[in-house]
């Protein structure tokens, strides 16, 4: 080891870093040469001087300050007012979510296949009113239209069609509350099919 | 170093007795209090270590500011495994080496001629001053620190680093490695041959007045 070699290694010594195969050749090296002896005692002077230094008090309002300074800066940033914007987007998109599904269920709610008369599951029928129908017609499409009409009766029925013959049979039995517009409406058909109704025996009771 | 910053009861009692990587994990979460934190456990060791790199006291408030917003900006990089140590200081090295080459540094001077009320120095040396417990001593100490100062700005600035990351910043030499990008071989011979250079400068100054 020359001493270019161990004043190298002097300064990982002083540091407890030098490899444990080195030692031996340092000291060795040391131990005759004065210079490098002198130079080590020197180097700890120096190592200990610069250890010494750096334990300082920082004044506590300087560190708030430069905290001050930065979270300001961060508050100020684009990408974080970019962040707390999407933020807002991200709400506004998940509500905007929430009412389409919400829309969605109430439109595709169990109900009645028509909009003017709620599901007779739905509602407790009144016993208030009995009705009975016969219809004898010309044809068929006045017999259905008079059958689809029914659907609109908001109690319970009990349709029966009897076998075709020259006419189109359809007889109804219906309960159910006590419906004036239901039974316009039933006046209404008589009216309008007149030419295609061949008889129309309708009686009706409330309790 | 108090345990707490002034002024904020909302950080719990337990983090003075965290590591700074947990305090980094929240940062990472988004914590402002964990970086306000950290921010008032580092700058004074960062801000020795910025004045040691430069040698302009003025430099490292504007430093100290931009070390912990680029510490905010990449904190996601930090990875699980990572210590903080380093990571802080390659963040404030490269802040300080981008200064060094956009600016010619300041005369070192500045820091002994600074002067301000007793007591609210803001100079590295002003502070020690401050710190000295009779005028006799603080003469001493601004003495001995102002040669000490004026060796390490002798010193080739490969070398300083080294210096300044192990010796007064208290590094490993595995740590400074991976701050400098280097191997731990290589900075422990960088740091002998700064310690060679220091020796040598203040020898001179032993046998010449103080200037």
């Amino acid at each position: 080891m020359n001493c270019e070699d161990a004043r190298e290694g002097v300064s990982a010594q002083l540091d407890g870093a030098l490899p444990a195969g080195e030692r031996e050749a340092l000291e060795s090296h040391v131990a005759g040469c004065a210079a490098c002896r002198a130079f080590r005692v020197e180097l700890a002077d120096v190592r200990t001087l610069l250890r010494g230094v750096d334990d300082l008090d920082e004044p506590v309002s300087r560190a708030a300050a430069v905290g001050k300074g930065v979270l300001a800066r961060i508050e100020e940033d684009p990408g974080r007012k970019r962040e707390k914007w999407m933020v807002f987007v991200g709400i506004g998109v998940v509500a905007a979510c929430a009412m389409i599904v919400a829309g969605i269920a109430w439109h595709y709610r169990p109900r009645e296949e028509s909009e003017h008369g709620p599901a007779p599951v739905l509602r407790e029928p009144s016993p208030a009113f009995h009705g009975h129908l016969e219809l004898r017609a010309a044809d068929a499409a006045t017999r259905d239209a008079l059958r689809e009409l029914f659907r609109q009766w908001r109690g319970t029925s009990s349709l029966s069609q009897p076998e075709a013959g020259p006419e189109f049979a359809f007889a109804a039995d219906f309960d159910g509350p006590d419906d004036p517009a239901f039974l316009e409406r039933l006046r209404a058909f008589q009216r309008d099919h007149g030419l295609s109704i061949r008889s129309w025996k309708f009686s009706s009771s409330t309790r | 170093m108090s345990p707490l910053p002034p002024g904020n009861e909302t950080v719990p009692l337990d983090w003075a007795s965290q590591p700074d990587e947990d305090h980094m994990r929240r940062v990472q979460a988004g914590d402002t209090r964990a970086l306000e934190y950290l921010i008032h456990r580092w700058t004074p060791r960062l801000s020795a270590f910025f004045y040691r790199l430069t040698g302009d006291p003025h430099a490292s408030d504007d430093l100290l500011q931009e070390s912990f917003l680029r510490l905010w900006a990449s904190r996601d990089a930090f990875r699980a495994d990572a210590r903080f140590s380093p990571w802080i200081h390659a963040i404030a090295r490269n802040l300080a080496t981008d200064r060094a080459r956009s600016r010619d540094r300041k005369p070192l001077h500045r820091a002994v001629t600074s002067s301000g009320a007793p007591g609210q120095s803001t100079t590295l040396l002003g502070r020690i001053a401050d710190s000295a417990t009779t005028p006799f001593a603080a003469a001493s100490k601004l003495e001995m620190l102002a040669r000490l100062d004026e060796a390490l700005r002798s010193v080739p600035e490969t070398f300083r680093e080294a210096v300044v990351l192990c010796d007064l910043q208290r590094l490993s030499y595995e740590d400074a490695g991976e701050v400098l990008g280097v191997p731990a071989k290589t900075v422990s011979s960088r740091l002998a041959r700064g310690r060679e250079h220091l020796r040598q400068a203040l020898a001179a100054f032993r046998s010449g007045p103080i200037s």
